[in-house]
């Protein structure tokens, strides 16, 4: 746990928050903890051994965390594919050197927390190297030289620099550099400053008036007004930090080597420019757009999210249906120890948040296992838990109104306690519990968006990727929510019909 | 209180005791029910007429004393319960008919599921016993689509589908509107004529007076007195008997 709380302190306010809240779930798995840890300590110097050994990089796949809505450093095109500088960059050096690239668009946080925790093997995420991230992670040369620039509504005229700015409020993304910047002058000018975590919420947050500028880096901020996000940059660029490609200290140094490598040989062959050219001197102007151009543009990728988000609830329902009815069993037993047991499963996953336990799974327990986690595992564990919690109070309590007559008819005929339960009383528990269970998918349904937080690609993540790209955050919003009301309007008629047919 | 005691005993309770935790309910039962003997037992509410018809096949754990019951001792918690009750037939006043299953399949259930009978004979047994009680048009019904008395009388189809020894009927009339009585009283009658033995805990006196060959007047946990019922009806020996029957006469 040392090094979970240590790299959430040296990072900014978000993952401190959330490296507080894996410690706290750690101390329920404190036994886990205890045990693991060196275990951990052993499996990741070894896993990193045969690497090291290898001088070699061809055939080798490295997972690469990015973030989500970095604009044009990576961002989705209207085809749903992830493309930027960024992007370009590291699939370029790639492929001039010979590896393969797993990209895994998590958003920053999370790709930051997915590093730390041996998921994925370097970031590149349009991230400045700073001293205290020097301090946890390794970088690679710097790739860009960024800097921060300020804009505010293109309707507005009394904004024209940082003077301006007094007692307005002010917006920047939480752990960057812009937040850094925005945050160093916020008292000289007397203005306060609001974090958000993407681009495209902040531009929303200055469109609709709640903050009057936005800080931010100046090709982010150039691409975003090439695309029609309706702002307007008013001051020159600061002289600002370089991004740099990051691993695991010490772990994948022969990946920060080919990197180094392949950027010297980009920036000699012109490539380099080339990419640059392509986002930032040249990018595509974005043409307006009708809403039906949107709907058909984001359609492939938000019917994979929702593909995602009914697959993963599916599964998961399954799963909390069989922890439910087990833990609910245990609850109406005789025994204390049983009951106890449920008791203390149904207190724990009923009274933590559920986005506590998605990174508790993904992130805390590898680092307790030293075992990658795959997402749908992460996913699945998070919603049959705490939907599983739920689902045994809906059992106990609908067995619990059963009509005790009915168990005393079965057994005076003779029919064990098992066999009375299983003939007379659970059959028409099912009968009560049934409209709770429909209450509690639809519940889980919407509840697995939370799940966009690991970067698991669900409805909801879709449409972030989607808007972060065209900065259309309200009419994608709703195209999100009438296929979220579509899909549970549709199951709901299906449960009903499912009812009226078994529960006659 | 030897009266009519049978050599061949069917059922035989001896000082039996039951406490709801710090509640005395039973304070030491003493009695026999021979082969084919049918006893009603009465007595005012509270007087522990259900709870002791329920220890006789252990709905109620018995706390202290013994029960033996077609040979079973109920009392000894190592006896298989479950193979005591295919032999006693319970009827509750509220039928506790399974409401998820068919007038038929609440017949066929015990037969099928605990003396593994097949599916086609117990259905065949299921039908005779529906006829039996007049109800075979209803096979195929549900328990919530018939009257009180029809349901009454399923009930006691459903008893007697697993061929029991001994009826037992814990006020199996009482939740029913009056003019439903008379049926479920006639197949009882009609089971009595046939030689089952029978305890029935009832409010029915004159169904006491013709159909019992006994009758218990309980009061607060023990036998009050019992006899003939027209000895215990025409002529009562206790005072607390003669106050019961002169309010409920």
């Amino acid at each position: 746990m040392s090094r979970l709380q240590q790299t959430g302190a040296v990072r900014h306010r978000t993952a401190t928050v959330i490296g507080a809240l894996l410690a706290i779930a750690a101390m329920f798995f404190g036994a886990v903890g205890a045990s693991a840890a060196p275990a951990h300590a052993t499996a990741a110097t070894i896993g990193s051994a045969p690497a090291t050994a290898s001088t070699s990089l061809s055939g080798k796949t490295f997972v690469i965390g990015t973030d989500t809505t970095f604009a044009p450093f990576e961002f989705r095109d209207a085809g749903g594919d992830l493309t930027g500088i960024d992007m370009d960059i590291i699939q370029e050096i790639a492929k001039k050197q010979g590896f393969a690239v797993e990209i895994k668009s998590l958003g920053f946080n999370a790709a930051l927390q997915a590093l730390s925790s041996n998921q994925v093997d370097g970031v590149i995420a349009g991230m400045s190297i700073t001293e205290p991230r020097k301090q946890i992670y390794d970088f690679s040369d710097p790739y860009f030289e960024s800097g921060v620039q300020m804009a505010v509504a293109k309707s507005n005229s009394d904004i024209k620099g940082y003077e301006d700015l007094k007692g307005k409020t002010v917006t920047a993304k939480t752990g960057s550099e812009g937040e850094t910047f925005a945050k160093s002058i916020a008292d000289k000018y007397g203005f306060t400053v609001k974090s958000l975590d993407q681009s495209a919420t902040m531009y929303e947050l200055v469109k609709s008036g709640n903050a009057v500028a936005v800080f931010d880096d100046y090709p982010v901020l150039a691409y975003g007004i090439s695309q029609n996000n309706g702002l307007k940059a008013v001051t020159e660029k600061e002289k600002g930090g370089s991004y740099g490609f990051a691993v695991n200290k010490g772990q994948n140094p022969e990946l920060l080597q080919a990197f180094n490598t392949g950027l010297g040989e980009l920036k000699s062959t012109g490539k380099y420019q080339e990419i640059l050219d392509k986002y930032l001197k040249d990018p595509t102007q974005a043409t307006p757009s009708s809403f039906w151009d949107l709907l058909v543009n984001s359609f492939p990728a938000l019917m994979k999210g929702l593909g995602n988000t009914v697959l993963v609830t599916a599964i998961s329902f399954a799963i909390a249906m069989l922890i439910g009815l087990f833990m609910g069993f245990l609850k109406i037993s005789t025994s204390v120890l049983l009951r106890g047991i449920a008791t203390t499963f149904v207190s724990v996953f009923r009274g933590t948040p559920l986005l506590v336990w998605a990174f508790f799974f993904y992130f805390g327990v590898p680092q307790l296992t030293g075992q990658p986690i795959d997402i749908w595992v992460a996913g699945v564990l998070t919603l049959s838990l705490n939907s599983g919690a739920y689902i045994t109070e809906i059992v106990r309590g609908s067995i619990q109104s059963v009509d005790p007559g009915q168990l005393e008819a079965s057994r005076s005929l003779g029919l064990g306690y098992a066999k009375s339960m299983q003939k007379v009383v659970v059959p028409q528990a099912f009968k009560i519990m049934t409209p709770s269970l429909i209450n509690q998918l639809i519940i889980m349904l919407k509840d697995s968006s939370l799940l966009l937080a690991i970067g698991f690609a669900e409805l909801l993540y879709q449409g972030q990727q989607i808007y972060a790209g065209n900065f259309r955050i309200t009419e994608t919003l709703l195209i999100v929510a009438v296929l979220y009301f579509v899909v549970i309007m549709l199951l709901t008629k299906l449960a009903n019909v499912a009812d009226k047919r078994f529960n006659k | 209180m030897s009266t009519a005691v049978s050599a061949a005993s069917k059922i035989s309770v001896r000082d039996l005791k039951k406490s709801f935790g710090a509640h005395e309910v039973l304070k030491g039962i003493n009695a026999e029910v021979a082969e084919g003997e049918v006893v009603c037992v009465i007595g005012p509410s509270g007087s522990g007429k259900s709870t002791f018809l329920r220890c006789l096949n252990k709905l109620e754990d018995i706390t202290a004393g013994h029960v033996t019951v077609d040979g079973f001792d109920v009392s000894d918690p190592k006896v298989d319960i479950n193979e005591v009750r295919r032999h006693i037939g319970m009827v509750f006043q509220h039928f506790n008919l399974f409401p998820h299953m068919s007038v038929i399949e609440n017949i066929m259930l015990a037969p099928v599921e605990s003396k593994k009978q097949g599916k086609d004979e117990a259905r065949a047994n299921a039908l005779k016993l529906l006829e039996r009680v007049g109800l075979a048009e209803k096979a195929d019904s549900r328990p919530a689509s018939l009257s009180g008395g029809q349901k009454q009388r399923v009930a006691i189809a459903r008893a007697l589908a697993m061929n029991p020894d001994i009826m037992l009927f814990d006020e199996a009339t009482s939740a029913l509107d009056p003019e439903m009585v008379g049926e479920v009283l006639q197949v009882i009658k009609d089971l009595a004529a046939e030689g089952m033995t029978m305890v029935l805990v009832t409010h029915e006196m004159g169904f006491a007076r013709e159909v019992a060959d006994r009758v218990l007047f309980m009061a607060d946990g023990v036998i009050c007195e019992q006899g003939k019922p027209e000895q215990l009806f025409g002529n009562p020996q206790q005072q607390r008997t003669q106050d019961f029957l002169s309010k409920v006469l």
